[in-house]
């Protein structure tokens, strides 16, 4: 089906790649900002070098790293028709995505314990914002991946729809791409 | 379909998620490195070693998740270019904004030229070069 | 690539309509049938309706913007006017500049975009209808909430009042207390997310649903064109999306990213502002060089002077776009290393529309030129944009700029290169394409003088503001002392402005005179090809038939529809080898399948301003307007497929193309067919 088109790729794919091109301009913004913004805290405020929890933050990642496996787990099972497996991937790959968002949550609200609000200063705001569109951005894809698991529950999700799964895991992997440039930039860049 | 067949597709299989899986293990294996900066002892050295290091890291991960989870390894090269487009101009870009707005280090004008347009430039090079005006085709 | 090289094989697919789908979807509702009337258009997913629909809200804005401009030239006509207040008159000429280029400009390109990039790469509709639909209904709900602030919680209470640009701190809740900037940072948004997806729809339809044969070097201009544009779109939307997060985090939400208190660096909104803002002015610009482009060879009857230099120049200028912005900071203090490397780069820019300039007049040189009204508009658009490209070229020299910067000169000089660029070049484009388009030619009387009034009075409009601004008469003042000699031509401007005003009133005139004539039969139906074109998109019938073309068109050159009319006889000239009618399609092939209307873009949309209002006034709205998005998306994903025979997997987005139809003569091939 897909061979009929000038470039030989379906829409739906192509679609998503060109999204996925121009969300790099997103995040590069929001990344920028924060690096403008990191250092500028008042004289009592705590900095990022205070604030930061290394290992937990560390854990999160892999978390987050290791559903990226489990996506393209689940994307190879559909493919061969392996029903069952694809679910039980599909599953542990969106309760990986609510481990890091939980765990996102848990660090704002340490954050917040510890005297750093969304208003408190420069450093305050523009951290939540970055790491708050990431977490919206992981939000969707867990919302992707359980009407999947919905459709597969159904008996919608065949190897007949693996493109659409496909796609959905396009999406997630540039979300963990763009975790893997924020984690380096902005939890473990020398403060 | 033969069960001799079935029975090769399944090892093919079998191999690709091994391909993932190995690569997950890369990729955890290089989150640990960049971990291990954290401790105090590796913490004290120079902090362009840091920066350098880390950043190598990270884009090794970067292009490990796009190459082979995402497989612009072996997929249509028409995805690869849209990724590279917007990374090429992203790069530029906001590093511009960066030395404008002065947060990044003062560095001499001839380094910093090649760090604005050396990266883009190579990449926006293959993305002129592999322009034919043709339909693409297949890869 | 598959080629099937039975040329004229009819296309065979069964028609959609009759058998329901075999088993009830998830989505209760089943999908609105090809209607008549209003329903028709609300629920369409249709590339032409929707690009007409964006030509009429695009034109509807231009009135209502150009409105503002009259009551801002009203106040100036005279020194010391009390029309307007000094505040209304910020919140007006925020509201035209706002307007003009969100609302008309980019509509108005969206429109020639949506109605001729499928007919141009002869394909059946573009790439994901009813995205296309969803982005139409999401810009004129955007727009539609820009300009309700005129009306919500007062009259000319709550109209945005911080320029176009909106340059922070400015924009902060201390100095802009009213919610002016919240519906601008909210409207803005929703327009935007309308740009991005229209543009990501239409960056695959042309890379991937082109004609067979229909190489990227043999596309027309203007397809060429409006890719580019869709592309700086795609990739320029992010950053202002990303600066009017901000900005709307700041006011609603008391974030600290332009609060000076704080350390904040306003210059941040500057840069991202200006990132987009720079490729958006190419964005505004290159649709109108795409559409003189085509009239030019048309009306010369010459083909383009140098083809790939044009589509290289275009390339260009794509991407020079993105490293120019900081020549609208030079009075900023960014700095003397950026100033003196933008004001290079932006000297550079002038080269590749330099080398487009010289094609068009090349392409005309030696022409048999015929002055037609689209003609006529289209050299208006070489003479004044070169007018306008050369006092750009003195805003580069950074010394020169600090002199201009903010005076009447730079309202000159950009009104020179977005009026006498962009809206000359689309109303050439709206007399060249009306036949194509409606199926009736415009009365030429009436466009020739309408034309005249029109160049005239935009030159008596903008001409003077060069003069007034190096005499020093500052912008966005709302009046000025007489004794200054800025009296008589301000004056000459207002009334340059009114006859703009009467050009754009006889425009509309001619389409309800014109359209009254060819219904009482006085003019004559334009036949499919009626100015002697080049181009796919007049091998097919006028008014184009709903699925455009008949059959699959095999492209084997640039300007095929040219190389099937004429051709060169044994002594080398060029003679016609068949009338536009015997090779164009007449439309009469109704087994083309066609994707169903829908009813959720539109539901999808009318979440967004809800969730607009929602910020701004009480955020259970936002949970109202949240269930209207999250609604529409499920019934769209889950919306019943249309055609019980197409694959599940795309609910009659995109694989309705002619790509499909190649897939059914594949499968129905004859011996002598063969697929490369």
């Amino acid at each position: 089906m897909s061979e009929t088109t000038t470039l030989g790729v379906s829409h739906d794919k192509l679609g998503m790649w060109v999204f996925l091109g121009s969300d790099c301009l997103l995040f590069g913004a929001l990344i920028s900002t924060y690096m403008l913004y990191k250092d500028r805290i008042g004289p009592t405020d705590l900095g990022p070098e205070e604030m930061f929890d290394i290992p937990f933050t560390s854990v999160s990642s892999f978390v987050l790293l290791m559903s990226s496996l489990t996506v393209v787990l689940a994307i190879t099972a559909l493919r061969r028709n392996d029903i069952r497996r694809s679910r039980i991937w599909l599953l542990s790959t969106a309760i990986l995505g609510a481990i890091f968002v939980g765990g996102q949550v848990y660090e704002f609200t340490a954050f917040y314990r510890e005297g750093l609000g969304y208003t408190t200063n420069l450093f305050g705001t523009a951290f939540f914002t970055l790491t708050g569109f990431h977490g919206v951005h992981v939000t969707v894809g867990i919302i992707f991946l359980m009407s999947m698991y919905i459709q597969s529950m159904r008996g919608k999700l065949t190897s007949a729809q693996e493109e659409r799964l496909e796609i959905i895991g396009l999406y997630w992997h540039f979300v963990d791409v763009v975790w893997i440039v924020i984690f380096t930039i902005v939890y473990l860049f020398p403060q | 379909m033969t069960t001799v067949e079935n029975k090769e597709i399944e090892e093919s299989w079998v191999k690709q998620d091994w391909v993932y899986i190995k690569t997950a293990l890369i990729l955890g294996f290089f989150t640990a490195i960049e971990v291990f900066t954290y401790f105090e002892s590796v913490h004290k050295a120079p902090e362009w070693l840091m920066v350098t290091t880390l950043s190598f890291l990270m884009v090794v991960k970067f292009f490990l998740v796009a190459g082979v989870f995402m497989h612009l390894k072996d997929d249509n090269s028409i995805f690869t270019k849209m990724m590279t487009l917007g990374m090429c101009i992203a790069w530029p870009v906001y590093f511009i904004m960066a030395f404008a707005l002065g947060f990044l280090p003062d560095w001499n004008v001839i380094i910093k030229v090649l760090f604005l347009f050396l990266p883009p430039g190579v990449a926006g090079f293959w993305l002129g070069f592999s322009f034919k005006g043709g339909d693409g085709g297949h890869h | 690539m598959t080629i099937v090289e039975s040329e004229e094989t009819p296309l065979e697919l069964e028609s959609a309509g009759g058998q329901p789908p075999a088993e009830k979807p998830l989505g209760a509702f089943t999908r609105p049938q090809g209607g008549n009337g209003w329903k028709d258009w609300l629920f369409t997913v249709d590339h032409k309706k929707i690009g007409i629909m964006y030509g009429a809200a695009g034109l509807l804005f231009f009135v209502i913007g150009g409105i503002y401009a009259l009551f801002m030239r009203l106040q100036l006509s005279r020194p010391g006017n009390s029309i307007l207040s000094a505040e209304t008159y910020n919140q007006v000429f925020t509201m035209h500049g706002v307007v003009m280029v969100f609302l008309a400009a980019i509509p108005l390109g969206a429109a020639f975009a949506n109605y001729l990039i499928p007919l141009q790469i002869g394909a059946r509709d573009v790439a994901f209808p009813r995205l296309n639909a969803f982005s139409f209904w999401v810009f004129l709900g955007g727009g539609l909430f820009l300009l309700s602030s005129m009306f919500i919680g007062g009259w000319w209470e709550n109209s945005p009042d911080g320029g176009w640009f909106a340059y922070s701190p400015n924009t902060g809740v201390l100095f802009s207390p009213s919610k002016g900037i919240d519906f601008f940072a909210i409207g803005l948004q929703i327009t935007g997310i309308a740009s991005l997806v229209g543009a990501i729809n239409l960056i695959v339809t042309v890379l991937n649903m082109r004609a067979p044969g229909m190489t990227l070097m043999k596309m027309p201009i203007l397809t060429w064109m409006l890719f580019i544009v869709q592309m700086l779109l795609l990739f320029a939307m992010p950053v202002i999306s990303v600066a009017l997060f901000l900005l709307t985090f700041d006011r609603l939400f008391g974030a600290n990213f332009f609060n000076v208190a704080e350390g904040a660096d306003p210059l941040l909104w500057q840069h991202l502002f200006w990132i987009f803002g720079h490729p958006e002015v190419y964005v505004l610009i290159l649709p109108s060089f795409g559409v003189i482009s085509e009239i030019i060879p048309t009306f010369s009857r010459k083909p383009i002077f140098g083809y790939p230099f044009m589509v290289f120049s275009g390339i260009a200028i794509g991407f020079m776009g993105w490293g120019v912005w900081a020549h609208h900071m030079f009075a900023s203090g960014v700095g003397p290393v950026a100033v003196a490397a933008f004001s290079v780069s932006t000297m550079f820019i002038a080269v590749p529309t330099g080398v487009k300039i010289l094609n068009w007049l090349a392409t005309m040189w030696g022409g048999r030129i015929r002055f037609t009204t689209p003609m006529l508009y289209a050299t208006a658009v070489v003479a004044m944009f070169t007018i306008g490209g050369l006092s750009g070229v003195t805003h580069s020299l950074a010394a020169a700029d600090s002199q201009q910067t903010d005076t009447y000169y730079i309202v000159a000089h950009f009104h020179y290169v977005i009026f006498g660029g962009i809206i000359l070049g689309f109303f050439g484009g709206f007399y060249f394409w009306w036949p194509k388009i409606f199926g009736y030619f415009l009365s030429e009387k009436i466009g020739k003088s309408s034309f005249w009034v029109m160049v005239i009075g935009f030159n008596l409009t903008f001409g003077p503001m060069h003069i007034l601004g190096l005499q020093g008469m500052s912008r966005r003042i709302q009046t000025y002392s007489s004794g200054q000699g800025f009296d008589l031509w301000n004056l000459v401007a207002t009334i340059g402005a009114f006859m703009i005003a009467i050009a754009t009133a006889m425009f509309i005139g001619n389409v309800i005179v014109s359209r009254k004539a060819f219904k009482a039969g006085k003019t004559p139906a334009p036949g499919p090809d009626p100015w002697d074109a080049r181009s796919l998109e007049w091998m097919t019938a006028s008014p184009v038939p709903e699925h455009n073309f008949d059959e699959t068109i095999h492209v084997e050159k640039q300007d095929e529809f040219w190389h099937r009319k004429w051709g060169k006889n044994e002594e080398g000239q060029v003679v016609r080898r068949a009338t536009a009618e015997e090779v164009a399609h007449d439309g009469s092939n109704t087994n083309v399948h066609l994707p169903s209307p829908s009813y959720w873009p539109l539901v999808a949309a009318i979440g967004l301003p809800i969730i607009g209002y929602g910020l701004i006034y009480n955020l259970l709205l936002c949970v109202l307007g949240g269930l209207f998005v999250l609604g529409g998306l499920y019934g769209w994903v889950f919306e019943p497929v249309d055609d019980p025979n197409a694959d599940n997997h795309d609910h009659g987005d995109g694989q309705d193309s002619y790509a499909e139809l190649e897939t059914a003569e594949v499968t129905n091939a004859s011996e002598d067919t063969t697929i490369e």
